[in-house]
């Protein structure tokens, strides 16, 4: 009798230790490398968008679609943000110089193949409309036909930058 | 109060787990054929959804991530479900057997029912708050609901159906969740501008 | 059963995905690309073959009335370290299955053949067999995704194809053109195969889990 009960419980007990033994094991192996290719993929996103910056600073900051904010070495701002697009998050990167946008770039996006996706497709070169305008001027920048929807969240991700960037720049 | 209502009603519709996730599609293709067996498993779900996302969250949120052990996630999750299952199916049948019986023959089919687990993991990876995360297992649970009824609607109808020989049972039924899963696309891109 | 038989039996005749129909939501939901079919495929394959090793290794020590929580532990553990090798050295592919990585733990492809082959089983033969699962799996995976990406997306390996880039049907990418191209697929299977043992309707009769949860739970309502 003891033995129906104590064995199963012993066998289970030791293998649930085996394997959480392993997988820490493999966890402290494999967590620089991940710490280490999210934190260069990171940094080169943000070099992208903000190119001739060499360091970038968190910013605390809270405002509409904001998720991150970083000022750059050069005086710029690198902003990450999130915008409700027909699919879903879309998640963008963007650069902003004295108030210019150097460059927005899509990080992920579920927008449909086609439609939305002629958006916030980095290959598409709509983003280029964007790049070395100021906050009105993006304003007036045309929207996608048949894509409304994804074009109006592309837009006010980007006014949702503008904002974030001029109540930084008031605090300092 | 707007996000929860935008993460509720997108979790329903937009994200539907069922038909534009695809978690869930075991139960959804076999259990659907009859509306009475459908309602109580969505129920089951349902239920489970939410039990399980008020284990999970607490787990990961004060034990596993401040211990930098957020790598046992899915270990811990899938273990704390299945117990947590086991329990409630004992506790159901001590002290409501009436619901038990309804519900009980489908409990064990969600321990294995990845929507259940899909619905813990995505919670953390949202960043949700714990009553946003509640909020979107309910409204995953509901969606998993509307699309079971809806689609054993849609079945019935092709029971009776004269489908060319190769296409009978499961392909027929494959394309008509395909047409079921069409007309939720038309909500894509609503909720958000419904309070904007 | 010689070693090639059941290393081929994976990949035609019981093929997991297109005959006994397992593991559907990871199939329609990774099938939009074939990189990711493929990634889908490799990864439940390696968790696939470590798991059947192990319980088959084990298929003596581990007690009847605690092996499927045992196998639960073993198959999340692999699980979790396939999760962190594919994070640490392909995190394009992490971000690509998303969700779908972690939730390898509750395909029924993978608890099914440790319950069905591995715990009955020689450790030799429980590796040929994963493979051969695994295998059939990843091509099940893959030509759905061929399809799906050469007319959806018109492109192959993420290459543009021309005339099919200008002019492709966008739905089979999204969720609908999932449903669609497997239900395709499994009437042309139907129709090509007639003389394998013709398919139950799907429901639990066709589900090894059927075991573990329970006759009662499938067997009442939808018994076949």
């Amino acid at each position: 009798m003891m033995k129906d009960i104590i064995k199963p419980i012993a066998v289970l007990a030791a293998i649930c230790l085996v394997v959480t033994a392993l997988l820490a094991y493999i966890n402290s192996v494999t967590s620089p490398i991940i710490a280490a290719a999210e934190q260069q993929a990171a940094q080169e996103a943000r070099l992208e968008v903000m190119p001739g910056a060499k360091d970038f600073e968190p910013v605390e900051i809270e405002a509409d679609g904001v998720t991150e904010m970083y000022r750059a070495d050069n005086g710029g701002y690198v902003i990450m943000l999130t915008t409700k697009g027909y699919g879903g998050d879309i998640r963008l990167i963007c650069g902003i110089l004295d108030g210019m946008l150097t460059k927005i770039k899509t990080l992920s996006h579920s927008e449909t193949s086609g439609i939305g996706s002629k958006v916030v497709d980095n290959a598409s070169g709509y983003s280029d409309n964007y790049a070395g305008k100021n906050a009105a001027e993006c304003e007036d920048v045309d929207t996608v036909t048949g894509a409304t929807i994804s074009s109006t969240a592309y837009k006010k991700a980007i006014a949702n930058a503008f904002a974030a960037y001029d109540q930084v720049k008031e605090a300092t | 109060m707007t996000k929860l209502i935008i993460i509720l009603l997108s979790a329903v519709f937009i994200n539907n787990y069922v038909l534009s996730r695809f978690l869930g599609i075991c139960p959804f293709l076999g259990v659907s054929k009859k509306l009475d067996s459908a309602t109580g498993m969505s129920l089951a779900v349902i239920f489970v959804m939410l039990m399980a996302t008020a284990a999970t969250y607490p787990i990961q949120v004060y034990l596993l991530t401040p211990n930098g052990l957020g790598y046992l996630q899915t270990i811990v999750f899938i273990l704390v479900i299945a117990a947590l299952v086991q329990l409630v199916e004992i506790v159901l049948k001590r002290y409501i057997p009436s619901l038990h019986k309804s519900l009980g023959v489908y409990l064990p089919l969600i321990t294995t029912n990845c929507a259940v687990l899909g619905v813990t993991i995505l919670n953390i990876d949202e960043g949700y708050t714990f009553l946003e995360a509640m909020v979107n297992s309910l409204g995953s649970g509901l969606g998993f609901f509307l699309a079971m009824v809806m689609f054993s609607g849609v079945r019935s109808v092709i029971e009776g159906a004269d489908v060319p020989e190769s296409f009978k049972g499961l392909p027929v039924t494959l394309v008509a969740a395909a047409i079921t899963s069409l007309s939720f696309l038309g909500f894509g891109g609503v909720i958000e501008n419904l309070f904007a | 059963m010689n070693t090639l038989q059941n290393f081929s039996k994976g990949i035609i005749k019981e093929n997991p995905v297109l005959v006994l129909v397992l593991g559907t939501c990871p199939t329609l939901a990774t099938s939009t690309s074939i990189s990711n079919a493929l990634g889908m495929g490799l990864a439940a394959t390696a968790v696939l073959l470590c798991s059947n090793i192990v319980i088959s290794a084990l298929r003596k020590v581990i007690p009847d009335k605690v092996r499927i929580p045992c196998y639960i532990v073993l198959i999340a553990g692999f699980v979790t370290m396939v999760q962190m090798l594919v994070k640490a050295f392909a995190p394009a592919l992490d971000a690509s299955l998303g969700i779908y990585l972690p939730l390898i733990v509750v395909n029924c492809i993978i608890l099914g053949r440790a319950e069905m082959f591995a715990n009955k089983n020689k450790v030799f033969d429980s590796a040929v067999d994963a493979l051969g699962m695994g295998a059939g799996f990843t091509l099940a995976l893959s030509l759905m995704a061929l399809i799906r990406e050469v007319f959806g997306n018109g492109t192959f390996f993420g290459l543009s194809i021309p005339v099919l880039a200008d002019n492709h049907i966008s739905i089979l990418t999204m969720a609908p053109g999932g449903f669609f191209v497997f239900g395709l697929l499994i009437a042309a299977v139907n129709k090509f195969a007639p003389n394998k043992p013709k398919k139950k309707d799907f429901g639990c009769a066709g589900c090894p889990s059927a075991e573990i949860c329970g006759k009662t739970s499938c067997g009442d309502k939808e018994a076949v």
